[in-house]
């Protein structure tokens, strides 16, 4: 029972981080209908500049330890929002009446770029984040251990995902961001503005995504180049487990896949965890690819 | 009603039925057509015609219901499938292969008509050669027929239109089929465009060919059919000669919603 | 009057045959001028040109977007290695053996996932090259040696000649991308390959037009796949030493990167975008930690401005002599 609970609690942790990565596939893909395949990669971009934030600039400087992750967080989360903005700009605007799959290529030109581009700046080997940065308190509840940094990612990725699904459901811009996903075409004849919505959209998915990336390099210490396309891809099983494009969808599907993933590696086999999850995405996409949230819709032939 | 699977029917639609999700597109709808006739399906928009070809040709597999073909039943065929036991289609919105040539376009229709598998294909056998030169020439007539023969080496998506939409109905007759099913074939076409389209029709109806359309220009619907069936929410209200289904109170009550289909029909009625 | 029927090619084909030649003459003078090395270089220039061009068949003839070839490239390495291991099979029979493991496997794991729309599949692609990298990591059954792989120490004979240096790889490499070339010639210009370019154009049409669209993309994932395996045993006797490491997720995305720069569909393309994927590095010490940063660039800027490619696909389109008049 320990052990499930324990089990459970990692599982909510990676799940926290997959939903909110999962939460810029669906959004992107809500209303642009297009699996952006460089979002793995803001993830990890996000990961690496809180890093050298917290490494360069704020090492020296003597600020109280939450100050410091305060503002490594927000420039790092800054950061991806921009280079999201300019992504979609540059490589994926141009691309809007030209086909879904020459978008997918695009996509997938700027995650090999992104990667690569991370490689060169910060080195082909595991960068770890420094000891001191991450808070180490730690409680024992009943042969559980939950540390703080745990209840930290779970509470702040549960915070930022009622917020979203608030803002998507109470406000003008989440309202504009609706309706955008239901019908450019229609969106435009009411007045909205088809390009700041697509931008809005950019600045969230990635800016989420950047926080993950903190969150997850403080709570595995451990970050790489590669990490964008390991996580992406089981943050978009995530976004298909919860139904594409369905915001409640993305957080439910991210967290029930944190705690699958986890206890499948601790009852089945810690070494085929990831065969796990892919299988999962497999089988989901051949049995109910609109996954748990999502509305089958017939196609118009 | 209808008999299923009368003599002399070529296809037998017989109480199909299917719903999308709550909404039910097509229901309890039964159909002869004769052979070597030309029938049309009319009705106003989301009548669920569209839907009723999707079912003939496989596209959408009905919830209830038969359908027979030429004596067999087709209820369980890939639409691929259907097109090999002789039943041709073209689309509502045009769908070409683009960048493809016309001839190649043609072709396509042959390729259920030949047999040569992977190995035959990468040693070049005789059979092979033999089979291909015989699509070739069918591909070849179906586009003379439809006076395009002259674009056999433009690409599809360079054609005008109306070209566009001859060359999709030659690709269709390329499959040697016995029943050719048309939606909206005269769609987006003008005056002239359009009777050189009766002609055609009448001349695939000629050579033996069964066809089967979906058509809103009442001017071609009366011009060329011998048949007429009439749809209105997913049922069938009325069947008949043109006459007697433009003189039934149903239709007449049915167009009467929607003011230009109205007009369409009155002036319909006047140039006949 | 009937007319003679023939299938010509365009004008562009004669640039394509044009290259071929050059590519031709090329290779049969440059081993007389350089060290070994460099035909080491062009050994693997070679091999990716058949991983290009199997590849090719999937997502340039029929456009279904796999992100995931290497994994049956490593079931094709793998099985030779194993049973060459255990059993000492001839080399020559172990190349046809692995290429029809390979091909069962593309069957049979991508038989559920091949209606799946381009970028779904794509993310499933990569998912099954996950997949198969980490089974071979975790050894099953100890049949793959795990993160450490396996050793090759048989080799192809060829009249009781050993092939083990580098011009023997060379005329062994560049000679099978020759049959394949003269392979896939046939089938472009056959009802086969046409079937896989109406079901690229548009599948419904293609279903509706009485083409098996099912059996058409099987088809290119079976030969794909086996063309793939087949290779791997290639690379299997020249690296005498195979793991996990040499099939990864990256190895996937630069073969998919070298179709869709080439142009897809276009042999001449991945031909010359597999030539700048390995040659480029090594003439330039400096791109080589660039490479894949261009490629990645590269990707973007070309379907913005070229999305047809570096050497744009020019099929052999089927055509009929036209010498009749109308």
């Amino acid at each position: 029972m320990v052990f499930f609970l324990s089990q459970m609690v990692n599982g909510l942790t990676v799940g926290a981080v997959y939903a909110l990565i999962a939460l810029g596939y669906t959004m992107v893909y809500g209303v642009m209908r297009l699996i952006n395949f460089a979002h793995g990669d803001f993830f990890m971009m996000g990961s690496y500049l809180g890093y050298t934030v917290l490494v360069t600039f704020l090492a020296a400087v003597g600020l109280p330890l939450w100050l410091v992750l305060l503002i490594a967080t927000a420039i790092a989360t800054l950061g991806v929002a921009l280079l999201g903005v300019f992504v979609e700009r540059v490589a994926y605007r141009p691309l809007r009446r030209s086909g879904r799959l020459a978008a997918v290529v695009s996509a997938l030109g700027v995650s090999q770029f992104l990667q690569n581009a991370a490689m060169l700046i910060w080195g082909a080997r595991f960068q770890a984040y420094p000891p001191w940065a991450a808070p180490d308190a730690a409680w024992n509840i009943g042969g559980v251990s939950v540390s703080l940094m745990q209840l930290l990612i779970i509470g702040i990725s549960l915070m930022l995902m009622v917020g979203l699904y608030l803002f998507v459901q109470r406000t003008t811009a989440g309202t504009a961001i609706r309706a955008t996903a239901i019908d450019h075409d229609t969106a435009r004849l009411m007045g909205i503005n088809v390009n700041s919505v697509i931008t809005l959209i950019f600045i969230i998915g990635p800016a989420l995504g950047g926080i993950a990336g903190v969150l997850l390099g403080l709570y595995y210490r451990q970050i790489h180049f590669t990490v964008g396309w390991s996580y992406g891809l089981k943050a978009f099983t995530a976004a298909i487990l919860g139904g594409i494009g369905n915001i409640p969808g993305a957080m439910v599907g991210g967290l029930l896949l944190g705690i699958l993933e986890m206890l499948g590696a601790g009852y089945i086999s810690a070494a085929w965890k990831d065969v796990m999850v892919f299988g999962i995405l497999i089988l989901l996409l051949i049995f109910r690819p609109t996954g748990i949230l999502g509305e089958r819709v017939a196609e118009k032939v | 009603m209808t008999m299923a699977g009368s003599e002399t029917a070529m296809l037998s639609l017989a109480g199909v039925s299917k719903s999308f999700g709550g909404l039910k597109a097509v229901s309890d709808f039964s159909l002869d057509i004769a052979k070597g006739s030309i029938t049309s399906l009319i009705g106003p928009n989301g009548a669920g015609k569209t839907t009723v070809f999707n079912l003939i040709t496989g596209i959408y597999r009905p919830d209830s219901g038969t359908m027979r073909f030429d004596g067999a039943s087709i209820m369980s065929l890939l639409p691929h499938q259907v097109v090999e036991t002789g039943i041709a289609r073209t689309f509502q919105t045009l769908r070409l292969f683009e960048n493809l040539t016309c001839f190649e376009n043609v072709v396509a229709g042959q390729h259920c008509r030949c047999r040569a598998g992977f190995i035959a294909c990468l040693l070049n056998t005789a059979a092979r050669r033999r089979e291909e030169e015989k699509a070739f020439k069918l591909a070849e007539e179906a586009l003379r027929r439809l006076g395009i023969w002259q674009f056999r080496d433009e690409l599809a998506k360079n054609l005008s239109y109306g070209d566009r939409r001859r060359l999709e109905i030659a690709r269709a007759l390329a499959t040697v089929p016995k029943l050719l099913i048309l939606d909206e074939p005269a769609g987006g076409l003008n005056e002239q465009e359009s009777n050189d389209l009766m002609g055609i029709i009448r001349d695939i109806r000629d050579s033996g060919i069964t066809v089967f359309l979906i058509e809103h220009d009442m001017r071609v619907v009366m011009g060329i059919s011998d048949r007429v069936a009439v749809m209105e929410y997913g049922r069938k209200i009325a069947e008949g000669t043109p006459e007697e289904v433009q003189h039934n109170p149903d239709v007449i009550e049915a167009y009467l919603g929607s003011d230009e289909e109205d007009d369409e029909f009155a002036k319909a009625g006047e140039a006949r | 009057m009937k007319t003679e029927r023939s299938r010509m090619s365009r004008m562009s084909v004669s640039a394509n045959s044009a290259f071929l030649m050059v590519l031709a003459a090329f290779l049969i003078v440059f081993p007389f001028f350089v060290s070994d090395y460099w035909i080491d270089v062009c050994v693997f220039w070679g091999i990716n040109v058949l991983l290009g061009l199997s590849l090719n068949i999937i997502v340039g003839e029929v456009g279904l977007f796999n992100m995931g070839h290497t994994a049956f490239y490593a079931v094709g390495a793998y099985t030779a290695a194993i049973l060459s291991q255990r059993f000492g099979i001839n080399m020559w029979v172990l190349m046809l053996l692995s290429g029809v493991a390979a091909a069962i496997a593309g069957n049979v794991l991508t038989a559920p996932i091949m209606h799946l729309r381009g970028d779904y599949l794509l993310m499933v692609t990569v998912g099954l090259n996950e997949i198969i990298r980490i089974t071979l990591i975790n050894n099953p059954f100890g049949l793959t040696g795990g993160p450490n792989g396996l050793i090759v120490l048989d080799q192809f004979r060829v009249f009781g000649r050993v092939i083990q240096s580098p011009i023997d790889f060379y005329v062994l490499v560049w000679g099978c991308v020759a049959l394949l070339l003269f392979a896939l010639f046939r089938l472009q210009r056959s009802r086969i390959g046409r079937a896989w370019n109406y079901v690229r154009e548009d599948a419904v049409a293609a279903e509706s037009t009485g083409i098996n669209t099912r059996w058409a993309k099987s088809l290119a994932f079976m030969i794909g796949a086996g063309i793939a395996g087949a290779t791997g045993t290639i690379y299997a006797t020249k690296m005498m030493v195979i793991s996990p490491d040499s099939f990864t997720f990256a190895a996937s995305v630069s073969l998919f990167a070298i179709v869709i720069l080439g142009g897809t569909g276009s042999i001449p393309g991945v031909i010359l975008a597999s030539g700048a994927m390995m040659v480029l590095p090594e003439l330039m010490r400096d791109f080589a930690q660039y490479r894949m940063l261009f490629f990645g660039l590269a990707m973007v800027l070309m379907m913005i401005f070229r999305p047809q490619g570096l050497w744009p696909s020019t099929r052999w389109s089927t055509r009929v002599k036209g010498g009749d008049a109308e």
